[in-house]
């Protein structure tokens, strides 16, 4: 399993300050946010659930890296996932970004199992 | 959207379609848009993606519904109950004036006093189960 995240995160910073992205899966991204702050009592707007699913992004490191994945099995879709505790909820993360250089968001909910970053963080 | 797969399903039948919901959204667990939006759709799993600039086309759009609705259940429950705004109000157990606004479609409500304006609405018994005389005498409530 490689310790080096595909995608380097200069790289994906970058296609969100350039509003070079999308969501292909909202249902696992931003109704899992709105979902999870609902239940905490500080409920989001889409928007709002957009710009912490960016800005949670924003906020990773190179060792809250966990490991790339093939996508759909296909050889053209790898994604890179990674695992961080933020506003003091664990998320699972995940996204690519694309032959074009637009940022895939894909997955942003809690784990469904217990995830260990490169650094030996176990995030669950 | 060429060579762009369903991040749900992996399809790449994608097109952009015109989606009325439904759409988690606050404390709503399901919103349906009283006016269909374009977004792009997954015509496999029926997943709707996010471009740039669609979030706040959605929140727009969540707000009017929301409103809308909410400016329904309001007239029809002073029509059917030929009562003043302010005895609605003390059932919900909102102010006057909060009601006003609500009316006027001028704030969205919560879902919870959407929830209960909507049973209001739809249910003709539940005005007078909720009359606040009756709220803490369980005889008459039951």
């Amino acid at each position: 399993m490689a310790s080096i995240a595909k995608y380097p995160l200069t790289d994906v910073f970058r296609a969100i300050d350039e509003t070079r992205y999308w969501f292909s899966a909202p249902s696992r991204s931003l109704a899992e946010v709105i979902r999870v702050f609902e239940k905490l009592g500080a409920p989001k707007s889409e928007a709002e659930a957009t710009h912490f699913i960016l800005q949670g992004i924003k906020l990773l490191q190179e060792t809250d890296f966990v490991q790339s994945v093939l996508q759909w099995n296909d050889p053209k879709c790898i994604a890179d996932v990674y695992g961080k505790v933020i506003e003091g909820q664990p998320w699972f993360i995940k996204f690519r970004i694309d032959e074009d250089g637009v940022l895939e968001e894909i997955s942003f909910h809690p784990p469904n199992k217990s995830m260990t970053t490169v650094n030996g963080t176990v995030i669950f | 959207m060429k060579n762009k797969r369903c991040g749900n399903c992996g399809s790449f039948e994608i097109t952009k379609n015109k989606v009325e919901g439904p759409f988690r959204w606050k404390d709503y667990p399901l919103v349906y848009l009283t006016s269909p939006i374009s977004l792009l759709q997954c015509n496999a799993c029926g997943e709707t993606m996010r471009l740039p600039g669609d979030s706040e086309k959605i929140d727009h759009a969540v707000e009017e519904s929301l409103r809308h609705y909410t400016q329904f259940f309001i007239a029809k429950i002073l029509e059917r109950e030929n009562c003043k705004q302010i005895e609605l109000a003390a059932r919900l157990g909102v102010s006057p004036e909060y009601l006003s606004s609500l009316k006027a479609g001028n704030r969205t409500p919560s879902f919870q006093t959407f929830n209960f304006l909507r049973t209001l609405a739809m249910n003709e018994g539940a005005f007078q189960v909720a009359a606040p005389e009756n709220a803490t005498r369980l005889a008459k409530v039951g």
